[in-house]
């Protein structure tokens, strides 16, 4: 302890002799800490440089120092860090962050970002939702919502219409199955649709076509109940389970990877999956074309169907950002720091942390045209991809792109809210309880009947608890 | 003496069962200047102890406060053990760790010992050198390379069990996810990949045994399976011994790499253990106090049954851990 | 030696019978447990092209590519990785068998005063481990953050291998150690040139157990280690491979072109990967059989 305050002291000393010398202009350092920026990456540094010289020339003189992290275990690593007592001014999140918050640890961004001119701006909706309920982290990036895609080629060959409904959906499944798209000779051993781990992905295009509105329903007479046990989800999965059992859906979807969900993917096991966000989308495409050299792929969109419920993409979940940067509360350069996470949502910052340097992820030629080099498919932007900011050329496929306007429209913000600690045992057991039976359901281990059977576990262990807390969040 | 009766005396002070026939040591007790020198040689290790081990428990105290980035450290007692145990889950998940380490005691533990003796009866060294050169290898593997392995390997629709299966007439089934059987993949996953590598263990206290008292066998007409019996099991009994006490000092922790590798959606409640259990909440909570909790925990019971392995072995062997 | 306690008269049938048996047991071992990893292999010499789709059970490459290896060999990270895990792991490994064996020699003495304490004072670090936070304020009073000593010192005295070894102490005849002390030697020069002779098999196992173990080891490295240029082979690998950062791997000339190098499947990139951190254990590991001879202590006794 002792130790300690000697230290503190002589930090406070040693700044207010920083501050007592009159100002020649010595560069604010800002110590930032984020995933995959690495003092060994030359582009991390080169991208710092430019940030640092286009904000001098705005008038504030940074030197931003990267703080190493390693990406495997970085939430561990991060974790560690904070704790020991080395807490840089700039740290990115990927988890972890309610329990620095808790403690004030983390800065509340609100008053810098109406102080700032370019953040408000950038935000997506969700994001200004997000800050709302939990203003400790920024990270301003459209809300990721899986969508479909399938080889144009094969859609073409089908010849079907797109899918407007759940019918259609169902029809064009069935359509993959029975046709001969991979040109083996054989029907039948083609799946519909295959996803990995659980039925989140397809959640994001069925939820509201069932008419799943969100976390927590209002059911007949008016109560909150959790979405999870209502007819709605019920007919839902039922859905499901009966593409399961015409060999539609991927059945083994449980113990799918992603890796090996990709790979049916790509080695035309399964004729549509969900790519997580745009630009997962394009890089599917890039694979897909990976996997068959010289026939030049491209992957078609599908759009959200209508169903018995509804239509829309799923609701999104508006309690808190799950990653994100934070301004340490403890940090000396405060402003600063806001000003550097303003300029990265300005025009100008984006333009380099999404474009990368003229000359190398691309060219400019003297009517002002920009045309991307190869090498833009390996830069990605190290803060945020702002809602305000178009490139100049277009960065993504018009697939990709065209995704990223559906989500765009679609926004519905979700009424799901962050739970308190003691709730964390019900949470993480009704979920179990949930995922197990709806696993059970579609491969035809569990028969729809037994429905009531999964009720009565969900509201046990842990159910009943959470919507009488719900009730009182909710209103 | 003749070779007969050093071979017989050997063996029983070998086995240490050893009524009657006891090993003259040196006359009166031994006085402190004797332990001086050995006292001199365990410091080094004594030191590494207690500052790479016991300084680091002394400040667990963490598992009983709310951990702080900003301090002072608030003492909230017991919360942490609190949470753990509220959750009916919590025993579900203890039943499961212990079932899932009985199983691995009964059907993994004695897999190296039989490679071992198998290995040992491998005439030319030269091939068993090139076997043992390669049973050992999958243990370099991780699990999460493993686990794809398996999954891929049992896929009903196209694994090449499940392709088996179906040519012999039988319906497959998705060993991965049935409730039934992915316990015992546990099972088959762990020998798989530990148990050329722990044979190596045994093979070298198996190499220690004095080759006078196999000489002594053949001379008496001893066939492979006597020898076995006789001389080599017995011989390697204190290593048993010594591997299945330690072995119950981890009965809590049944390994979380491999389980969180294997869990999915439907087997998840089967093979649930404390460690996925704690990690999941961790996770949620960011608890790192709740880990330490769990740990303690796992630790004082550990404790108790290495103890009690450790007075069993003594009872019928005559020899424990120490 | 093998040889000679096994030469005798002509094998009945039924232990012929035996012998093929044991031997199929075997070698159906030896192809269960090798053909994964000649599947990498295979995997990590295939055509980028080929690699999705390419079967868990083929141990033949799918046409033929050495841009894996090429990359992989090649990378001044994978070198530098390489060479500090070499270094970390003699260092480990010797301080291990050296702090293991002088503590297991004491305690393999019966009568040692306070014996059972000190057994159980280390049996408490096997069944608990304090985790990562206290380890890491440790690392930072030590002033050892950042410093690849605190890599190389972390469980470098393992209590599991400690028991084990005293296990094969106690297993010296007692003659030896009675008559060289009736000789007038000390206890040192009875630990250096009796016991330690005696124990190479022993020793050498436990080397092998701390050497895996050192050369397996990542999380703690990454915790630790800021410096990249510090970093182990596991944790350069895990950075690259698990992170997915194909371009600081494959380097920027070629990321520009994504053609050649820059095709490499990430899959089979990630096979070599994995056959990279193995392949110096698998050289290690005939040298260390080498001290697995019979009857090490057959003339001591009789001589």
């Amino acid at each position: 302890m002792l130790r300690r305050t000697l230290l503190l002291g002589a930090t406070a000393l040693s700044l207010s002799l920083a501050f007592a010398v009159p100002a020649l202009a010595d560069p604010v350092t800002l110590r930032l800490v984020s995933k995959d920026l690495l003092t060994s990456n030359p582009d991390d540094v080169k991208e710092m440089q430019a940030i640092e010289a286009a904000m001098k020339a705005q008038g504030t003189d940074l030197n931003i120092q990267i703080v190493d992290m390693p990406s495997a275990g970085y939430a561990d690593a991060l974790g560690v860090k904070l704790l020991s007592g080395d807490i840089p001014d700039i740290i990115y999140f990927q988890g972890g962050d309610k329990k620095m918050a808790d403690q004030g640890v983390l800065e509340d961004l609100t008053p810098w970002i109406d102080k700032e001119p370019n953040i408000k701006a950038a935000l997506w909706p969700h994001n200004v939702a997000r800050l709302k309920n939990y203003p400790y982290l920024l990270y301003i990036y459209p809300p990721r919502e899986p969508q479909p895609v399938m080889r144009k080629d094969w859609f073409d060959k089908l010849g079907l219409p797109m899918p407007q409904t759940v019918d259609d959906y169902e029809k064009l499944f069935k359509a993959i199955h029975d046709a001969d798209l991979d040109g083996d000779g054989k029907t039948g051993d083609t799946l519909g649709l295959t996803a990995y781990q659980n039925t989140n992905e397809l959640d994001t295009i069925f939820d509201q076509a069932f008419g799943v509105t969100g976390t927590w329903m209002k059911d007949a007479s008016g109560a909150w109940v959790n979405a999870r046990i209502t007819d709605q989800e019920k007919a839902k999965i039922a859905w499901y389970a009966k593409l399961a059992s015409e060999g539609l859906f991927d059945k083994e979807f449980v113990t799918n990877t992603y890796d090996v969900k990709e790979d049916k993917f790509y080695t035309g096991k399964a004729g549509v999956i969900f790519g997580s966000s745009p630009e997962v989308i394009d890089i599917y495409g890039g694979k897909m074309n990976q996997a068959h050299p010289g026939e030049n792929l491209s992957l078609v969109l599908l759009p959200i169907p209508k169903g018995p419920g509804g239509q829309g993409l799923q609701a999104v979940d508006v309690s808190k950002e799950s990653r994100g940067f934070a301004i340490a509360s403890t940090s000396q350069h405060k402003e600063e720091a806001a000003k550097l996470l303003d300029f990265m949502a300005s025009k100008a910052g984006q333009d380099i942390d999404r474009m990368g340097f003229a000359g190398e992820e691309y060219t400019k030629d003297a009517s002002g045209k920009v045309t991307f080099t190869d090498k833009i498919s390996t830069w990605y932007a190290r803060f945020f991809n702002a809602a305000n900011w178009t490139p100049p050329t277009p960065l993504l496929s018009p697939t990709a792109q065209q995704a990223l306007e559906t989500v765009k429209a679609n926004f519905k913000p979700d009424n799901a809210f962050v739970w308190p600690a003691d709730y964390a045992t019900d949470v993480d057991a009704t979920e179990k309880v949930y995922r197990s039976w709806v696993a059970r359901f579609i491969t035809g281990e569990a028969t729809m009947d037994q429905w009531p059977q999964f009720v009565d576990e969900f509201n046990a262990a842990g159910n009943a608890h959470m919507t009488d807390y719900a009730k009182t969040v909710l209103k | 003496m003749a070779v007969t009766e050093i071979t017989s005396s050997r063996i029983a002070a070998a086995s240490g069962n050893v009524p009657g026939i006891r090993l003259q040591r040196g006359g009166p007790a031994r006085g402190w200047r004797h332990w001086l020198p050995f006292y001199a040689m365990l410091t080094p290790g004594l030191i590494f102890f207690i500052i790479w081990h016991y300084v680091p428990i002394w400040q667990v105290q963490m598992a009983f406060e709310t951990v702080r980035i900003i301090p002072p450290n608030l003492w909230v007692g017991l919360k942490n053990f609190q949470l753990l145990f509220s959750s009916p889950v919590f025993y579900q998940v203890i039943l499961n760790t212990l079932i899932i380490s009985g199983m691995k005691l009964c059907f993994v533990f004695p897999v190296p010992i039989v490679v071992a003796l198998l290995l040992n009866e491998v005439r030319g060294s030269g091939l068993r050198k090139w076997i043992q050169s390669a049973i050992y290898l999958p243990h370099f593997l991780s699990w999460v390379v493993i686990a794809g392995v398996f999954i891929a390997l049992l896929s009903p629709s196209d694994g090449a069990v499940g392709q088996i299966a179906q040519a012999l007439g039988f319906h497959p089934v998705n060993y991965m996810t049935n409730t039934g059987s992915i316990r015992w993949m546990l099972v088959l996953s762990e020998n798989w990949r530990s148990a050329g590598w722990d044979s190596l263990l045994y093979l070298a206290a198996i190499i220690a045994i004095d080759p006078a008292l196999y000489d002594a066998a053949d001379i008496d007409g001893a066939n492979r399976w006597q020898k076995i019996r006789y001389i080599t099991l017995p011989g390697i009994a204190p290593t048993i011994a010594t591997l299945f006490i330690l072995n119950m000092g981890m009965f809590l922790s049944a390994d979380l790499d491999q389980v969180i590798n294997f869990q999915n959606d439907v087997n998840s409640s089967t093979i649930d253990i404390i460690d996925t259990y704690v990690y999941r909440i961790g996770l949620q909570t960011g608890e790192y106090a709740l880990a330490t909790s769990a740990g303690l925990f796992k630790a004082v019971l550990g404790m108790g049954l290495v103890l009690i392995a450790h007075f069993v072995a003594k009872r019928l062997t005559g020899r424990g851990l120490w | 030696m093998a040889e000679a306690f096994s030469a005798r008269a002509a094998k009945t049938p039924m232990e012929r019978i035996e012998s093929v048996l044991i031997l199929s047991t075997l070698l159906l071992l030896v192809v269960v447990t090798v053909q994964p990893l000649l599947n990498l292999l295979a995997l990590s010499l295939s055509d980028p092209s080929k690699v999705p789709g390419f079967s868990g059970l083929s141990v033949i490459p799918d046409g033929f590519s050495l841009d894996v290896w090429t990359l992989l060999l090649q990378h001044p990270y994978v070198q530098r990785g390489l060479f500090n895990s070499i270094w970390m792991t003699a260092a480990s490994v010797t301080i291990g068998t050296v702090g293991t064996a002088l503590m297991a020699w004491p305690l393999s003495r019966r009568e040692l005063p306070l014996r059972r304490t000190i057994f159980i004072f280390v049996l408490i670090t096997i069944v608990f481990e304090p985790g990562i936070i206290p380890d890491y304020f440790l690392m930072k009073q030590l002033g050892l953050l950042n410093n690849q000593w605190s890599v190389i010192l972390y469980k470098a005295i393992n209590a599991w291998y400690l028991i084990i070894l005293v296990r094969f102490f106690e297993e010296i005849p007692e003659e030896l150690i009675e008559s060289a002390q009736l000789d007038g030697a000390s206890q040192f020069r009875i630990f250096w040139s009796i016991v330690l002779p005696l124990a190479r098999p022993a020793l050498a196992t436990i080397a092998l157990f701390y050497l895996v173990f050192h050369w397996n080891e990542f999380f703690r490295s990454m915790i630790y280690l800021n410096d990249q240029s510090k970093w182990p082979l596991q944790v350069v690998l895990r950075q690259f491979v698990i992170g997915g950062d194909k371009v600081a791997i494959v380097g920027e000339n070629a990321a520009n072109n994504n053609i050649g190098i820059a095709q490499i499947d990430i899959r089979a990139l990630k096979a070599g990967m994995i056959l990279l951190t193995i392949l110096p254990i698998l050289a290690v590991y005939p040298l260390i059989l080498r001290y697995f001879t019979k009857g090490t202590m057959v003339g001591a006794v009789k001589g």
